[in-house]
């Protein structure tokens, strides 16, 4: 009898009982490891090379004892914090709550993108931009792809929360996968923050 | 079954009710919230310690992996879905993990 079960649900079931739309988000950020670990282990390869005009500098002289990016590190640990109440708030049917989660998560990467812009700023203003260094070259790249990343998930967020006040019978305890999808990215992107804090500007 | 399959994880019924789980998510926050203090304290107290540099990195590293599994096993709720998931995921991050560890022996020999 469980056999006759298991093979119906083979047969009819391409997914094997797998959520197919979580199966391709956790595929996609599977290969966002390997796109980031890129990008990490170059910086962590190519930062020490130097030229007589643009020596290598150095990163906590540069970086000004990590203040703003261990504030930026908090702002994005919270974030995540916010984002997995906004889905626990979805799926207990607080709509209220769950959008001011949701905005508070929006409004943390928002921060963020902020701070990352001032810290741009003032690398650029030390002297090393990303065509004069290797160490400018990779740095700007991978942060500015995370910071990228930060981007297009407020993007998301504020699609989410646009569409949550035009049609509030939308998300509910019965139907959050967009919300979940959207967290997937957001914890994922807090997650490369955690890996860059730590390699680029603590190590 | 008007859709002939079963209710997936996002989609689930009206019915089934959700154990709010807030409070875990707050204590896991500060938790990483002070693993990240004391990840922040490390390189500017390491040097009156007088430790080798070895000791630091390796101490960060394992900061660092713990604060990352924190995130991934609470926040991204790896802990308790499904395992195939898990796999796509941590597969990935291993391989990636092993290569940092390379560059850093390789180019960044002033770390250990």
């Amino acid at each position: 009898m469980a056999q006759a079960v298991r093979s119906e649900i083979d047969k009819n079931d391409p997914g094997r009982g797998l959520d197919l739309r979580k199966l391709g988000m956790w595929t996609f950020l599977g290969s966002e490891v390997f796109f980031f670990g890129a990008l990490i282990v170059t910086h962590l390869a190519m930062r020490g090379t130097s030229t007589p005009a643009y020596p290598a500098p150095n990163p906590r002289e540069l970086f000004g004892n990590n203040v703003l990016t261990s504030i930026l590190a908090f702002v994005l640990l919270l974030s995540s914090l916010t984002m997995v109440l906004a889905l626990d708030a979805v799926r207990s049917n607080k709509t209220k709550l769950f959008r001011i989660w949701l905005g508070a998560t929006i409004v943390c990467g928002l921060f963020f993108l902020g701070g990352q812009v001032y810290e741009f700023n003032h690398i650029i203003h030390e002297g090393v931009t990303i065509k004069n260094s290797m160490f400018g070259s990779t740095f700007f790249t991978m942060t500015g792809f995370h910071g990228t990343h930060v981007f297009v998930g407020v993007i998301w967020l504020t699609s989410i929360l646009i569409s949550s006040f035009r049609n509030p019978s939308r998300y509910n305890s019965g139907n959050y996968i967009a919300i979940e999808m959207g967290g997937l990215y957001w914890h994922f992107v807090d997650l490369v923050w955690v890996a860059i804090f730590t390699l680029v500007y603590l190590i | 079954m008007a859709h002939g399959h079963d209710p997936q994880p996002g989609e689930a019924t009206e019915h089934e009710p959700h154990q709010s789980h807030s409070k875990m998510y707050v204590i896991i926050f500060f938790f990483l919230l002070a693993v990240t203090a004391i990840e922040v304290l490390i390189p500017s107290t390491w040097l009156s310690l007088g430790l080798p540099k070895i000791v630091e990195v390796a101490l960060l590293l394992s900061l660092m992996v713990v604060k990352g599994a924190g995130v991934m096993m609470f926040y991204m709720h790896l802990k308790g879905d499904r395992r195939m998931f898990g796999s796509l995921f941590i597969f990935p991050l291993i391989i990636v993990f092993g290569m940092i560890m390379g560059f850093i022996a390789l180019f960044q020999p002033e770390l250990w």
